[in-house]
Formats: C-alpha cells, structure tokens, sequence
C-alpha cells in the first residue's frame, strides 16, 4: 500500500505543491500569548552580569550572577497565503541590572575647591522594565500551512527601558573598610534617574512550532535571536547630576540587552 | 416442523455452495456471507489476545515481537484487497480441511481458509490459524485430492508451529557468517516435515498417493500458464484481418523446468528431493485408497474455472497482458460465448495499445529469453508487433467485439476510449490504410508481379518522377504489398464504416485544438505563462466537492528505522475519526469505507473496499497510461450506491530523524568561537526540525476511471490529532472549492 501511494505520488502530482488553504481548520487569523524567558548566557561569560541581589531578610546581598530574565509577548497576526504571514508583536520584560560598585561624590575641600572622589559601594540590582512593539513578518518552508506548525519569523521593533524605583538595598564601604548601610541616606534618591526611558532597536529572527491541541488553541514553542541595540547615541557625561550617569545605564542596558542574544518562548496561540 | 426448517436451510446451503457459476456473466470473486472477525478486529486486539495466552516458551519480549510482526503482516494481507472469504474457492478449500481433519475437531475450529486473488502458486498458514490459498494455485491443479495434499501439508506447518520454531531459530543463529545457508537448510527441514505430516493427514482422509506426486508436478509447472495448449495462428484471421504465420515463431520454445534445480539457497527443497521424500514415507502408510475427490468432478471443476477466469482479471491488473490474452485464449475453447471473456479480451487489446503509445508494452509481455511452451507464439506476435501494427490489430479486435456486442456497456466504453486514444496517435492515419483485404492486395501482388515482366519501357517513360514516387508511396498500389505490414489491409470496412469515421474524426479535432492551445500558450510571454500556471496550481485541487466516497487512510509512523505498526495503527484510527470529521464541519458528504466499520458494514463494505483498492491498484501501473478499470461493472455499482464518483485515499509517513551531524558539532568545539551558533541555533533548529510528516491524498474519479487529482505535503510535524484534523480541512476546502 505505501510503494503504492509512493509511486502515485511520483508519477502524478511531484510538482504540484500548492495549495490554497491554510490556517487551523482554516483559520488564519490568530492571537498569541507568550512567555519569554532567557538566561543571559553571555553576560556569564563576560562577568558582567555579576551583581548584589537581596538575600534572606535584612540588608545582607550577595554577589551573583543574572540567572534568568522573563517576559511576555501578546501577538496578533494574520496568514495570507499558506507560507507566509505578518503579525505584530507588544512584548513586556523583565530584567536587571548590575549596579556600579561605586559612586561619585562630589565635595567641597578644605580649601574651597570642588572635588569627586569615589566610594565603594554594594547595590542591589535595579529592576528594569521594557515595553516593546514589534511587527514581524512569518514565513514557512514549501508546503506549510501557516499560522499551524513550523514557521520562521523575522522582526524589526522598539523597545524602551526604565528602571524600577523601589527602595533597593545598598551598602556603602565606611572608613573602616566595612560596607554598612549607615550614612548614604542622602544620595540614595539621586543615584539613577529613575524617570529616563532608554529606547533601542531590536532585530529578531526566531523560529517557532504551533501545534494545535483543540480546533482553535495551540501550543506554541520555539526560540528567538534578538539583536538589541540602543537608538540615541548622544552622550550625556558631564551633564548627568546622577551618581550611576544616565549614558552609563544606557550603555549597561543595551549590554544586559544584547546579552539575551538567545531565548526561549511558551506560550499559547488562540485561532480566529 | 424444525426439522423441516433446518432441512431445507441445509439444502439451500449445499444448493448455494454447489451451484454452477455463471461464466458468460463471471463476475470476479467477491467474499460472501458474515463477514469473519479475523477482518473486523483491530490488530492491536488481536495481538493483546495473542500475548494474553502466552502461547510460547519465548520471553515476553520475543513474544512481543513475534506476534507483532505476524499479526501486523497478516493484517495487511487481509486487508490489501487481495483475500476473499465465503467464495467459491474458500468454501471449497474449507470442505477439504474439513475432511483433513474430520478426526481432529479441536484442530479443525483453529483453522481458517480464505482466498488470496493472485496468479502465484501457492499457499500458506500463519500461526494465527489462517490458510492462504491463491487463485494461482486452485487454476493449476488437476484433481480434488492436488489440493488436499496441498492444504493438509499447510496444517502440518501450523500443527507443527513452525513459524514459532523458525523464529526461535533464527534467535539462536542470529550471528552466523552462513546464517542464509543455515537458514535455508532449516527451512528445508521443516519443509520435509510439514510434507511428512501433511502426508499423514491425506492419507487418513482417504486420497490416492499418486497425486500427491502430481502435486508436484503442479508445482513444478506452476511458473507456466494453467494450460499449454498449441495457439492456433489463425486466432486473430477473419474475413477483415490476416495475420500471416510469419508473424509467429518458427519453433517451439521448450519448457526448461527441471526437478533436480539447485535449491542451495531456497527456502523449500527442490522436487526432486521432495519426491524422494515423500515416496519414502509413502509405505509407513497402510490402507491407501484411491480417490482423487470427494466433492465431486463438476464441482471442482466450476472451481477451478473460477480461479482460471480469475486468472484473467489478475493478469489485467498485474499490466501482464501477454499473458491475460493466451488464458483468455485457453478459457474460449470451454466458454466461446462468454461475454465476460469478450470484455476481457478488449481490455487486453485497448491496454496492449496504450502500453505500446507509449512505448512500454515490452512490460507486459514476456522477455525473449522467458519464452517456453506455447504461450511462447503469443508473447512473440506481440512482440513481433510494430506500434502501427499493435494499434491496427488491437483496434480490429476491438471493433468486432464492439460490432458483436453492441449493447454491451463494458465494451461500448473500451471501444469509445479505444478511438478517444487512438486519435492520440501521431502516426496512426486512415489515410495509410488499404480499402482491400490482405488476400486481394497479395492477389493483386503476384498479378502484378507477371505483369512487371511484360512492362514495356514506354509504360515507365509515359509517367513523371512524382507520379512514380505517388505511386510507391500509395498502398493500394499492388506492387507495394508487404506481409510483415499485414496490418494495412486489415481495416478496410472501418473506413467505409461512417460511424467509426465520425467518431474517430470528432476526436482528431479535439487533438487538434488542444494541441492549438498548447501552441498557443507557448507563444506567451514568461509572466503569461506564470500566471496561467499558477491559476491551473490553484485550480488543482478544486473540484467543487460535495461528497466523497472515504477509504481509511494507511499511516506508517516509524521509530528507530523501523515500522511501529502499533502507534501507525493508532494514528490511523485518529486520522480517520479527523477526515470525517473535518468534512463534516465543511458540509462535505463523505461515505467512509473503513476497515474500522466492517462489523457494520458487513461483507458488501469489505467487496466494496476490495474493488477500490484494486482499481487504486491498476492506476498506479504507470503515470502515462489512463488505463480502463477492469472492475468497470463493480465500480459502477460503487458509484450507483452511492451516488458520487469519487473516491479519497490518504497516506501518512511519520518519522523523527534530528539528523544532527555531530562531526560539526565537534569540529566547532575545536573552532570554538563558533560553539555558541552550533549550541544555541545549529542542535536546537535540528532538534525542532526532527518531526517528519508526509501526506498524500489522492483522488480517484470512478467514471472516468482516473486518478483525478492529488496532493503531497512535507511537513516537520508530529501526527497528532489536529494537526491533521487541520491539513484535512485545508484539503477538503479546497476540494469543495469551484474552479477559478
């Protein structure tokens, strides 16, 4: 029976591939849930993901490394033929970021000059919140049937930025040479803007299965390649009143950005 | 009163059994009466039943792979539109076992005995208690008890359980060098026991030893036709056609069989070894008698001629027409009315034809060096035959029969599809042909021949270059006569036939313009011709479908490089339940034929599938060739009983295969900045890419005798449910979709 319908196949329809319908049971139309997550990898390797995080109670951190950073994706997208598609997507993440591990203070010397000096000090990562938006065009290999199984997507999007503000724990090395929280109440407003958002351009490429688990609903899974980078390049060094500057937390989100070069999505995909 | 009743429901049923087929209204063997649970079980149950019983000493894992293996193979024989039940030659074959066994009742009610429509010479028992006997077998043999020994060395095997035996032995000798030589030799052994055992059981049954030495003869022979009877060279003269004995053999080609042939390497030893044998063993048993049958000469006889007309159809489907047209040859001699044999006959000639069109007739004729006995002449005029020659003879028989029996729908569609074709012939032009008959154009020859002596010089002179040139080239000039292109005055009455002229012409001209318009779209720019491609690619799979006659599909989920026939069989149950389902949704009418629903369906259901699957058969012979439907009268039932032409069948392969080569992924370990792209899109891109789906859905169109349409699609997909749930309904949308 199946030499059968294999010689069937090769003598009669080999070059007839296309087909004019797609979509789960037909449906093209479809919205996606999604969650994003990755564990940025290539900070590890660069250390420059190391940084304090809260640990039990009180205001002991330890130093660790970013082990995973999430998110959420809503997608809404349409097939238009079988191997091709368009969707757009509004993604909401989750990461963090390294704090300096030191601050300027700027002082006025016994002589009446001016001076910045540096000191040492332990803060916990700042949450980092980005909104994204991005509209992506699916594509699938000969014979698919989009929005259903394997499909390729490429995507050019926005992102902004913002640090959280919450009260994050810190400590500040003493003239002792010990890191107490005592005495830096004064600055710890002023140590990051908390109001600036941080745009950037994102490149995705990812691939990702549907697989349909009811005649509507199906499960979606795959992996994404994104290429973050920063849009505004206008430093503003010297003009920042702020103890950790403004292009320095530009330039470490771009970096913790860049460093979920690769993650992983779940999520589910509901068929109109 | 009950005793009355129970009389004559026994007289009706020997009545049944025992009455004379209809030969000038044969109709191919179809399974009669309830419909066996061997064919409505899954295979699954079958084998959970199996396992259950723990039948053997093998562990549970052997046991598994044994009864999975054989239940699963048996099954697709069973359902492979080949296996008959409750026919004439089943129910004969049964009677035998019965008296084979008639002192071994628990014996007896293991046994089944079904008919495998097929020219082989052979039969066989599986250990599920199933006796295999092909057609082949029942059209060779000369006598009852032929079959007895045939059947009673099959039990043998089964009483014997040598399949569990061979298994086991192939276990223990899993790693020799000459484990086929081993093997072979083992098989023998069992061979000779099954010979020595089915001996004991025919003797008991009271058949004469001698034909159990005829029985080997059968088997010898059995590679040859049914019969070897000398074919006259005038089969194909009448008062229009001449076919001159120059188109014949010469000689006779010898029969080469021999008894004593090398069986080194076979499964079975040769005859004469099997004759020695068994010759040995004959004098253990006393008290032999003398019968060559029990059930009766007509009887056999009918059956026998059931298996012979069959013979006929397999040869058709088998696209062995050679040899269909000397059995045909064979069975006029008995039947000279029988229209089933005329209709055959034109089959025979309209496939010889299309074959030959196309250049592949040299497929359905035996090779040169195959030729023996007398079979032989006809495989040699065929052969012998030039395209023009072919299609000039085919269309002469062709006609005749249409011109014998004009009513008869069967041969009005073969010769109308004859002439459709034949307008399809560049080289085949009335123009060509001769208003005489071959005997006047070779009268006129050798008249011509004593007049080429007195021809003056003055005759030659009188006419120019051109006309002379005419007049070689005009066949009806007597000095042109040539045997060996007899063919040429062989349709004179067609051409004076309006008829056969208007037809033949009607059809030219649709040639004409079709070829016109493939002229025409070649005269179009590149971006024309794109476009029209694409719209006839999308036309392709609308039909505007209504209803649909279903056929299960047939699934083939593979793991580890083997078949895993239980998850298949699982996949085909969901598959199923989703194409109807997924019709349904689309208001498409579909009548499934499922091997799932024969317990309801019943017999009629199993025939009905049995002929589909036959024609799906006979269309997949060659891409090329739009053959005629051998069964044409039982797919027209198929078509009037359900008021749709066509017919779906669907075929899923799966199988996961990541196919990650790991020498690259060393070899970036080495380079190992490249590491991150092998590790983070290389493996995981494999790995998403491991699910492999293939689909075919083809669509037969009964009438036309077709195969209409037909999709295939790669996917890198799991099987599940609605994953094909979902292509299905893409599929019948676009089958119900109106052409653009």
């Amino acid at each position: 029976m199946k030499f059968l319908f294999i010689a069937l196949f090769t003598l009669f329809f080999n070059n007839l591939l296309i087909s004019q319908n797609t979509g789960l049971y037909g449906k093209r139309t479809f919205i996606e849930f999604n969650t994003v997550s990755n564990m940025p990898v290539f900070s590890w390797l660069l250390s420059s993901s190391d940084g304090y995080s809260s640990s039990g109670a009180g205001n002991s951190l330890t130093l660790k490394k970013d082990l995973f950073d999430y998110g959420f994706r809503f997608v809404i997208g349409r097939s238009g033929t079988k191997n091709a598609g368009v969707s757009l997507e509004f993604g909401y993440g989750f990461s963090n970021l390294s704090a300096p591990k030191y601050i300027r203070k700027t002082y006025i010397d016994q002589w009446g000059y001016e001076n910045t000096t540096s000191i040492d000090i332990r803060h916990e990562r700042f949450d980092v919140h980005t909104i994204s938006f991005m509209p992506k065009i699916e594509f699938t290999s000969k014979g698919g049937t989009l929005p259903v199984g394997l499909n390729h997507q490429i995507g050019l999007g926005f992102s902004s930025s913002k640090i959280i503000e919450r009260d994050y724990k810190y400590q500040i090395l003493n003239y002792y040479g010990a890191f107490t929280n005592e005495e830096v109440a004064s600055f710890s407003k002023n140590i990051v803007d908390y109001e600036q958002s941080y745009k950037g351009i994102t490149i995705l490429y990812a691939f990702n299965i549907r697989t349909p688990i009811t005649k509507s609903l199906m499960i979606n899974y795959g992996i994404r390649y994104t290429l973050n980078l920063r849009n505004n390049f206008v430093s503003e060094i010297g003009t920042d009143q702020y103890y950790y500057p403004k292009d320095a937390v530009r330039e470490d989100i771009r970096r913790s950005r860049l460093s979920n070069l690769l993650s992983f999505n779940l999520g589910l995909t509901y068929a109109l | 009163m009950n005793k009355i009743i129970s009389f004559i429901a026994c007289f009706l049923i020997v009545l049944s059994t025992q009455a004379q087929t209809d030969f000038n209204n044969f109709k191919t063997l179809q399974s009669k009466g309830t419909i066996p649970e061997d064919f409505t079980k899954s295979t699954k149950s079958k084998l959970d039943e199996d396992l259950a019983k723990k039948k053997t000493e093998l562990t549970a894992t052997q046991e598994k792979i044994l009864f999975e293996g054989t239940n699963y193979a048996i099954d697709e024989l069973l359902h492979s539109g080949l296996v008959v039940f409750g026919d004439e030659i089943s129910i004969y074959a049964t009677e035998i076992v019965d008296r084979l066994l008639r002192n071994d009742s628990k014996l007896r009610s293991e046994l089944r005995i079904y008919t495998i429509k097929s020219n082989e010479t052979n039969a066989f028992s599986t250990d599920q208690g199933i006796i295999f006997v092909t057609t082949g077998l029942m059209s060779q043999i000369t006598c009852e008890a032929q079959l007895a020994f045939v059947l009673a060395h099959e039990i043998s095997h089964y009483q014997k359980k040598h399949i569990l035996e061979t298994f086991d032995w192939k276990l223990k000798n899993s790693r020799h060098n000459d484990r086929i030589v081993k093997l072979s030799n083992y098989s023998k052994e069992k061979e000779f026991e099954a010979d020595k055992g089915g001996l004991a059981l025919y003797s008991a049954a009271g058949y004469g030893k001698e034909y159990v030495f005829e029985t080997f003869d059968v088997l010898m022979y059995s590679y040859l036709p049914f019969d070897d009877i000398e074919f006259p060279f005038e089969y194909f003269n009448s008062s229009n056609m001449h076919v001159p004995s120059s188109m014949f053999p010469k000689k006779k080609y010898e029969i080469k069989a021999i008894e004593d042939y090398d069986d080194s390497n076979s499964s079975h030893p040769n005859i004469k070894k099997r004759k020695e044998a068994v010759e040995k063993e004959i004098d253990s048993y006393a008290n032999w008698e003398n019968a060559d049958q029990y059930l009766g000469q007509l009887r056999f006889e009918n059956v026998r001629n059931v298996a012979r007309f069959e013979s006929v159809r397999t040869n058709l489907l088998d696209a062995s027409f050679g040899s269909a047209l000397y059995s045909v040859f064979l069975l006029e001699r008995d039947f000279p009315n029988s229209a089933y044999l005329k209709r055959m006959k034109a089959q025979i000639w309209l496939n010889l034809m299309l074959y030959k069109k196309q250049n592949k007739s040299n497929k359905t004729i035996d090779n040169t060096s195959d030729l023996e006995g007398e079979s032989a002449a006809v495989h040699f005029l065929l052969k012998k035959l030039t395209k023009d020659g072919m299609t000039t003879l085919a269309l002469r028989q062709v006609y005749d029969l249409h011109q014998q029996y004009p009513e008869d729908e069967e041969i009005s569609a073969i010769y109308s599809k004859f002439v459709q074709d034949l307008s399809e012939i560049k080289t085949f032009k009335i123009e060509n042909y001769s208003k005489k008959k071959f005997h006047e154009a070779a009268t006129d020859f050798i008249k011509d021949k004593a007049d080429t002596t007195i021809q003056t010089q003055d005759t030659v002179k009188s006419s120019s270059k051109y006309d002379r040139i005419k007049k070689k080239k005009n066949v009806d000039n007597a000095a042109n006569f040539d045997t060996t292109k007899f063919y040429l005055y062989g349709i004179g009455d067609l051409l004076a036939d309006s008829s056969f002229i208007q037809s033949y012409t009607a059809n030219l001209e649709i040639q004409k313009k079709l070829e016109e318009e493939k002229e025409q779209f070649e005269l179009l720019s590149q971006s024309e011709r794109k476009k029209i491609n694409a719209k006839d690619a999308d036309n392709h799979l609308r039909l505007g479908l209504e209803e649909i006659i279903v056929v299960e599909p047939k699934v083939y989920s593979y793991k580890k490089n083997s078949l895993d026939n239980i998850k298949s069989e699982k996949i085909e149950e969901i598959f199923s339940a989703t194409i109807e389902s997924s019709a349904a949704e689309l208001g498409v009418k579909v009548y499934p034929i499922d091997r799932r629903t024969l317990s309801t369906k019943g017999t009629e259901g199993f025939n009905e599938r049995n002929t589909l699957i036959s024609f799906l058969t006979q269309i997949a012979q060659e891409d090329d060739i739009n053959v005629f439907p051998v069964d044409f009268q039982a797919l027209k039932e198929i078509r009037q009983n359900y008021g749709t032409n066509r017919v779906m069948f669907s075929l899923v392969e799966h199988y996961r295969n990541a196919d990650i080569s790991w020498w690259l992924v060393a070899g970036s370990v080495f380079i190992y900045p490249t590491l991150p792209f092998t590790l983070g899109m290389y493996i995981p891109m494999k790995i998403f890419k491991s699910n492999h789906m293939e689909m075919n859905v083809i669509i037969l169109d009964l009438e036309k005798g077709i195969a209409e349409t037909g999709q295939n699609y790669h996917w890198n997909e799991p099987t599940y449910k609605h994953n094909l749930g979902s292509h299905m309904y893409n599929i019948f949308n676009a089958l119900k979709s109106k052409p653009l």
